[in-house]
């Protein structure tokens, strides 16, 4: 009985040894994954030289939205053939996030070219896994190419890490007939939005004026978005500011609470079962979100056509002029790891995908929805007026005047998924139960705090 | 080698000999490898990662135990904690007292078509916990789910199931579901070895059937009761799947650090901290093998009684 033991101790013997040389292996490669890389020195003519010359370059490329770019990839593969695009379909976008993360760790099978939204590059940016491309010649050249507010999104602190592709302005579906039936209007400011919803719930306590989705932190924010109090800033790359108890988002949560108290708004998950029939039953009398849930609407809601119509999100203060709203979208952005060779292609390629005529005719033939950031795009289609059946008027309209005031001082930050993860632990309890919003929010700003600091933040309050 | 053609005794005895323990070797080796590769190695790699610290800004350093100790005092980990006791307390006892219920009247040979009942008992058990957490999901939904629109067709105001204290015990519906024909098969398989016997003189005794299920049957499967109870115990604090899909439905009263499983979970996939994760899962690891050692020493002096 000795021996079989004892060649079990030398297996585990070996075993444990080739552990311990992975370790010090592993140890050693994992050093420099804070720096942030402070770009390389790519020339406009390099980029617009990598269309014409005929060097084989081959890209790989990850998005989400791997079906609606599809055509547009085979487009551009097409009309340059000498630049190979591998388009791979990585899932979902937090998915993806992790793939990326993954590679990134184990300097292996790290794609060229990704898809993110605009709120969840940051993270990958500062800790120097995305390519600051920035120069004085790409921001002359290429600004003017997008809507503003998606310029200014691609960016992070000083640098440049992407190039637009979508936007996503928000807007507010209303249950018009639910209104009428109560003799309301469709509110045009907060104050405005208050008084409707009180009335309506007092009338019937079974109807709520609007919710906020509490499934992740962006419904909640987009409040102090629109108000101009914004919750946190990026300074740069390693410095954040947080403000969620400034004077300014202070009267947005009071106004929150008093609309939760009343019965105008109510907390509750955009996900599930019920709430979709509850929103059939005309239970939430309205929807703020990106401009892609119109299209959802349409899809899910058939028996509504008619019913809803599209306005601007209410504005804070007296004046509807002055509304601020928000937007969403995504982005592509080149991984730091790219070769310098193929840098150049890879942005032409981008460039060429998101503001070129034939690749945004073949987004919108896939998927009509796809709000594009090319400022191309946004001056061609706001001529078009088209009267959209669903809604039985111009949805496209409201959409690009939204797209217009977009709050542009707002940043997303660098660390979205622990944020959610915050929102949903401290915050969403307040605003679904019975809690104090303002309680919850001063619970939250700490936490976040020290989760930055840990992460090597700067952190000003 | 070991030689066919011998056909020397002592010689042969020796080959034979040394060829039962070389077998032996192989014939655990696969066993070994996969333990090694999908156990050991993990393990030893996460107590390694844990200690390190990796930032966003400033990479990785060593950190020594400083890991280890924060999850110690962690209070989010010791919440975890004893939400997944409290389930173990509410889920266990009823879970398998169900489990045995039922496995004594599958035993009894009074049920005609017996496989019946015993596939339909064992059935959930093949449906994937995740799913299973969906479909009870919908089943709970206030308004419109089974248990909302029953109580509504009597005009009782139906309560929030997902929300608060309650929902731990639609988590412990739902595992109890899942777990009973599981724990079932284990005993009625117990119970099956027993022998007739022992019945039969009990009867001749003039022993009604609920006593010799009383103090024949159950006596005789102490062993598969101490068995299911670590299992239980193992389960109850590995909670991942019913709580993490419910989390979807209800956000806001299933937190990140719900159980433990699901903080480390969150640690590593939401904030991106890999090295506290790894140190939380061993954490959590050492407390989950003091309290089966617990349980099974507990259960062989029962057993032994």
């Amino acid at each position: 009985m000795n021996r079989p033991q004892s060649a079990f101790h030398r297996i585990t013997t070996a075993a444990l040894t080739s552990v311990l040389m992975l370790s010090v292996g592993a140890c050693g490669n994992s050093t420099s994954a804070g720096n942030a890389s402070s770009g390389m020195d790519i020339k406009l003519s390099d980029i617009e030289h990598a269309l014409t010359s005929d060097n084989d370059v081959n890209l790989t490329m990850w998005a989400s939205s791997y079906e609606y770019l599809k055509q547009s990839v085979q487009a551009f593969e097409e009309k340059y053939p000498h630049i190979h695009i591998d388009f791979v379909n990585p899932g979902s976008q937090s998915d993806m996030m992790i793939k990326f993360q993954n590679a990134v760790t184990a300097k292996k099978g790290i794609p060229d070219i990704l898809q993110f939204g605009y709120d969840s590059y940051p993270q990958f940016a500062v800790s120097g896994s995305l390519l600051n491309f920035k120069s004085e010649e790409i921001e002359k050249a290429w600004a003017s190419k997008y809507s503003p507010s998606t310029w200014q999104a691609v960016h992070v602190g000083q640098g440049l890490y992407g190039l637009p592709q979508d936007q996503a302005p928000i807007a507010m579906y209303s249950r018009k007939d639910i209104l009428q039936e109560h003799g309301l209007e469709i509110p045009k400011t907060w104050d405005e939005f208050y008084e409707t919803g009180k009335k309506l719930h007092e009338a019937d306590p079974s109807k709520y004026m609007g919710f906020i989705d509490v499934t992740d932190s962006k419904a909640w924010s987009t409040f102090y978005r629109q108000a101009s109090a914004p919750l946190w800033k990026v300074e740069n790359t390693s410095e954040i500011s947080l403000s969620t108890d400034s004077a300014q988002a202070r009267k947005v949560t009071a106004f929150l609470q008093k609309c939760l108290d009343d019965g105008v708004l109510k907390g509750v998950s955009n996900a599930t079962d019920e709430f979709m029939r509850d929103i059939n039953a005309g239970k939430y009398v309205t929807w703020i979100d990106e401009n892609w849930r119109g299209g959802l609407i349409e899809k899910s809601y058939p028996s509504l056509a008619g019913k809803y119509t599209v306005t601007l999100p209410p504005a804070w203060g007296d004046d509807p002029q002055s509304v601020k709203t928000a937007s969403g979208g995504s982005m592509l952005a080149l991984s730091a790891a790219i070769p310098q060779e193929k840098a150049a292609a890879a942005l032409a390629f981008m460039d060429w995908l998101n503001t070129s005529e034939e690749s945004i005719e073949a987004f919108q033939n896939s998927n009509g929805f796809f709000f594009m950031a090319s400022s191309k795009f946004q001056q061609e289609a706001a001529k078009k007026k088209t009267i959209d059946e669903f809604f039985g008027q111009d949805a496209n309209s409201v959409y690009f005047e939204s797209a217009n005031k977009v709050n542009a001082d707002w940043s997303y930050l660098p660390f979205l998924s622990q944020l959610n993860t915050y929102f949903t632990d401290v915050i969403a309890p307040a605003l679904s139960d019975d809690g104090d919003l303002e309680d919850a929010i001063n619970a939250f700003q700490p936490k976040v705090e020290d989760f930055a600091q840990k992460q090597g933040f700067t952190v000003n309050k | 080698m070991f030689k066919v053609h011998s056909l020397h005794h002592d010689n042969r005895k020796q080959y034979s000999k040394d060829k039962k323990q070389n077998i032996g070797i192989i014939y655990c080796l696969p066993y070994i490898v996969v333990f090694m590769l999908g156990m050991i190695i993990p393990m030893i790699y996460s107590i390694y990662l844990g200690f390190f610290q990796t930032r966003m800004i400033g990479g990785s350093t060593f950190v020594g135990l400083d890991n280890y100790i924060q999850a110690f005092s962690d209070h989010q980990l010791w919440d975890g904690f004893r939400r997944v006791l409290a389930y173990f307390v509410i889920q266990v006892p009823v879970c398998l007292m169900l489990a045995l219920l039922a496995a004594l009247m599958l035993d009894s040979g009074r049920i005609k078509h017996l496989a019946v009942p015993r596939i339909l008992l064992f059935l959930p058990y093949a449906v994937p916990s995740v799913i299973a957490a969906l479909m009870w999901g919908y089943i709970c939904g206030q308004q419109y789910g089974l248990v909302g629109q029953m109580l509504n067709i009597f005009s009782i105001p139906s309560p929030d199931l997902l929300s608060g204290q309650i929902v731990l015990f639609v988590i412990a519906n739902i595992a109890t579901w899942t777990f009973m024909g599981y724990n079932m098969l284990i005993y009625y398989s117990a119970l099956r070895v027993i022998p007739i016997e022992l019945y039969e003189s009990a009867r001749v005794d003039g022993a009604s059937e609920l006593r010799i299920a009383w103090s024949i049957k159950i006596p005789q499967i102490k062993g598969a009761i101490v068995m299911t109870v670590v299992f239980s115990v193992i389960g109850a604090l590995q909670l991942f799947n019913e709580p993490n899909t419910l989390k979807a439905i209800s956000p806001e009263t299933i937190t990140s650090y719900y159980t433990p499983n699901m903080y480390t979970y969150n640690l590593a996939f939401a904030g991106q901290n890999i090295n506290y994760a790894a140190a939380a899962s061993i954490v959590i690891g050492v407390i989950t093998m003091i309290l089966v050692a617990i349980v099974k020493i507990a259960g062989d002096k029962w057993e032994q009684k």
